[in-house]
């Protein structure tokens, strides 16, 4: 006790601030989220009255019912719809700005720093530029109405998730890599057993935000999907929602929504350790 | 020699998965039968899904019994909004897939004429028109451009008063020296601004998210011609098309609506229905008299176990008559669709006694077009909560004020809703918020905006 020094006052009134304002701002991101999980479990005609407690949590299931008997069950073919664009969007994303990082980071090669310039340039067009253009390469090639359009421009090309791994591989000493070249390793199995693992908490970040991103592209899905089996969550909630919707659908709109944003919470309370460790490290977030 | 051979093979492999993807293109479908099927684009309204379906169904009934070799197909698009909808549809027709007919609001119709997308129906309307069976003047409106149409309206939607008659009962038995009469359901003896806005001020009570609001209703451009009319006024253009928003009814008619949404606070403004809109608020009995379209009859008799009753628009004077803007959405037809003639039919076959019936029989979509078909949908009505407000219903159709859409509309509406944030709190005055709508509507008008 002796040895141990006495705290300010001051440090502890800074830290008990800091502490309120992180709470404060905490539970306001909290909220939404909060009154949405709520109401999803409150009797439809209570949340019409605008009645709705907010400590008062009961547990009526009658939405989520709705949820799952509208138009015949298709949250599960939604689901499995969005699962799939999803997670073929992510991994491909990985896969090909992983190895495009690493080549403009590691590899020299003859006007490499020109066309990684120009490379970045396109993140300053914004992605309504390339729409219009996007879909009708598509619809010419007969290939709208499937989920290709929707992973196959971020799989060729994703100049964020680019710029943001090389960052991180642009840190691996290159002492590393010229150990696996001595040890007989080529350009694909060094990025295969060197700089893959070294980067993993950037390819969990990189693979978190290109997930939600995909999760959610209600635009993207409203114009390339038409067939009623390829429907996605994003386009179900907004069918929920629908014209002239009278008050007794907000509690189905709430408990849709909550069961939407279950995978990526999943996700997320996976990567958790991955995903702080990404942003600490690259400074992106 | 075997490297080349590999590059070239990649390229050849490459090039046949274009090919064959290209190939892919959309081509008129056709069904088992030999039939040409026409997809129809709906956007999705649970509500009203099982009324369009039904038509469809009737619809196709009637093509096989022409043996028309065209069966028509739903296409429901996914959207809360018809913007977003149209989104979905100016994709579609750019990539040339999905719908080639469908139905939209009337606000969108004159940009799909602008930009081609809708094609020239006037064939079909003047057919329709030879029969003699539809509404009078069901036709004309914003379809209609130099001469030509280009929609075939889907039913007609008009605004009406709904009031909740228990709360009115309730307020009458707490005060019985000082009762409320129920809005007047006579059209041309409606009751004035200042007797509604009265009842709203006394059946306004409570706080916070459980207060109940007297009176809902938007004071939107859309709706600015028929209060201004019942004002006296002009249906915001003047005979030779000269704007008139800076005249007198419409300054008596935002003065109404700023006594009663930054005075009396007996009207919820935007934030007070941005987590749960009127609609809800009223079926939940948080809102005593609501003013809105005949598109919540459908909700009103599902939703809602309060007695509801229906009266006509409110006037400033009781020297004017009652009227009520009218809505009537198009039926539209893909221009560059590759089979305009099944388009045709089908577009033919949904305009269709049977079809219509099919529609008013389900309650939805609004009054028929035909004039036969709306003794089908007042019976429907006769069987809910509101028969005894049959006649007010249809008298309300009578009283039409047409929404003058153009182009520019829309752009002119988005900009005096931004301002009108303003004027609702309080920040802008009712004469400067009124001078700003004419200038913006004559800024519209004049390719500024």
């Amino acid at each position: 006790m002796k040895g141990l020094k006495k705290t300010p006052k001051k440090e502890i009134i800074k830290t008990i601030l800091i502490v309120v304002i992180i709470i404060f701002f905490s539970l306001l991101s909290i909220f939404p989220f909060y009154w949405m999980i709520l109401n999803s479990f409150m009797d439809a005609k209570l949340i019409n009255q605008g009645s709705v407690q907010l400590f008062t949590f009961s547990l009526n299931f009658e939405s989520y019912k709705a949820v799952f008997q509208y138009k015949d069950g298709i949250i599960w073919r939604a689901y499995f719809n969005s699962l799939l664009i999803a997670l073929t969007a992510t991994f491909g994303t990985l896969f090909t700005s992983s190895l495009a990082a690493y080549a403009f980071a590691k590899i020299k090669f003859i006007g490499s720093k020109p066309i990684y310039g120009i490379f970045i340039a396109t993140l300053m067009i914004p992605g309504q530029v390339t729409m219009i253009p996007l879909f009708m390469m598509f619809a010419k090639a007969g290939l709208t109405n499937s989920f290709v359009p929707l992973i196959l421009p971020g799989v060729m090309i994703n100049t964020y998730g680019v710029f943001m791994l090389r960052s991180f591989i642009v840190s691996i000493p290159d002492s590393l890599l010229e150990a696996a070249e001595i040890d007989g390793c080529g350009y694909f199995r060094k990025y295969v057993r060197i700089v893959l693992p070294l980067i993993k908490p950037a390819l969990v970040t990189l693979g978190l935000f290109s997930f939600i991103g995909s999760w959610n592209n209600y635009i993207g899905h409203l114009i390339y999907l038409s067939d009623p089996s390829l429907t996605t969550i994003p386009l179900l909630i907004a069918g929920f929602k629908e014209t002239h919707m009278t008050g007794a659908a907000w509690g189905r709109v709430m408990a849709g929504s909550t069961l939407s944003i279950i995978p990526i919470s999943i996700i997320y309370l996976r990567c958790q350790k991955y995903f702080v460790q990404g942003i600490a490290t690259t400074g992106i977030k | 020699m075997k490297k080349t051979l590999k590059t070239l093979s990649s390229f050849a492999l490459f090039g046949i998965l274009v090919v064959s993807a290209s190939s892919c293109g959309n081509k008129p479908q056709v069904d088992e039968f030999g039939n040409t099927i026409v997809q129809i684009s709906l956007m999705n309204s649970v509500n009203e899904n099982p009324g369009w379906l039904a038509m469809i169904d009737a619809a196709n009934e009637v093509l096989k019994a022409n043996e028309e070799k065209v069966v028509i197909q739903p296409e429901i698009i996914e959207t809360d909004s018809w913007d977003t909808y149209y989104t979905k549809i100016s994709s579609n027709l750019i990539g040339n897939i999905g719908g080639t007919i469908g139905r939209i609001a009337e606000s969108h119709v004159p940009l799909m004429i602008e930009r081609t997308q809708a094609r020239d129906l006037t064939a079909l309307v003047e057919e329709l028109k030879a029969t003699n069976e539809f509404c009078d003047g069901i036709f004309e409106g914003v379809a209609e451009n130099d001469g030509k149409y280009y929609g075939i309206p889907s039913g007609t939607q008009h605004m009406l008063l709904y009031y909740n008659k228990t709360i009115f009962d309730n307020y009458n038995a707490a005060n019985p020296d000082t009762p409320l009469s129920y809005p007047s359901s006579d059209w041309n003896n409606a009751s004035t601004f200042e007797e509604i806005a009265d009842a709203a001020r006394k059946l306004t009570s409570g706080t916070g998210a459980t207060k109940r609001f007297g009176l809902s209703a938007g004071p939107f451009l859309a709706f600015a011609g028929m209060y201004s009319k019942n004002s006296g006024g002009v249906n915001i253009f003047d005979d030779e098309g000269n704007c008139c928003i800076d005249s007198q009814p419409f300054y008596d008619v935002y003065s109404w609506f700023e006594g009663m949404l930054v005075h009396d606070k007996s009207m919820p403004s935007t934030s007070d229905t941005a987590v749960l809109d009127a609609a809800g608020r009223f079926l939940g009995g948080n809102i005593a008299m609501f003013i809105d379209g005949v598109w919540q009859l459908h909700d009103i008799c599902k939703y809602t176990e309060d007695e509801i009753g229906v009266a006509a628009i409110p006037v400033l004077d009781k020297s004017y008559k009652s009227h009520s803007t009218t809505f009537a959405d198009r039926f539209w037809a893909a221009s560059n669709s590759k089979h305009p003639e099944a388009d045709y039919k089908a577009l033919k076959a949904l305009a269709s006694v049977e079809a219509v019936n099919a529609l008013a029989s389900k309650q939805v979509g609004g009054l028929p077009i035909r004039k036969a078909s709306l003794d089908t949908y007042l019976d429907s009505i006769r069987e809910t909560k509101l028969a005894d407000y049959v006649d007010v219903i249809k008298d309300g159709s009578e009283n039409r004020v047409n929404v003058p859409y153009t182009t520019y509309y829309n752009q002119v509406d988005q900009q005096i809703n931004q301002k009108m944030a303003l004027w609702i709190i309080g920040d802008m005055s009712t004469v400067d918020f009124v001078k700003f709508m004419d200038r913006t509507m004559k800024d519209g008008m004049a390719g500024r905006l």
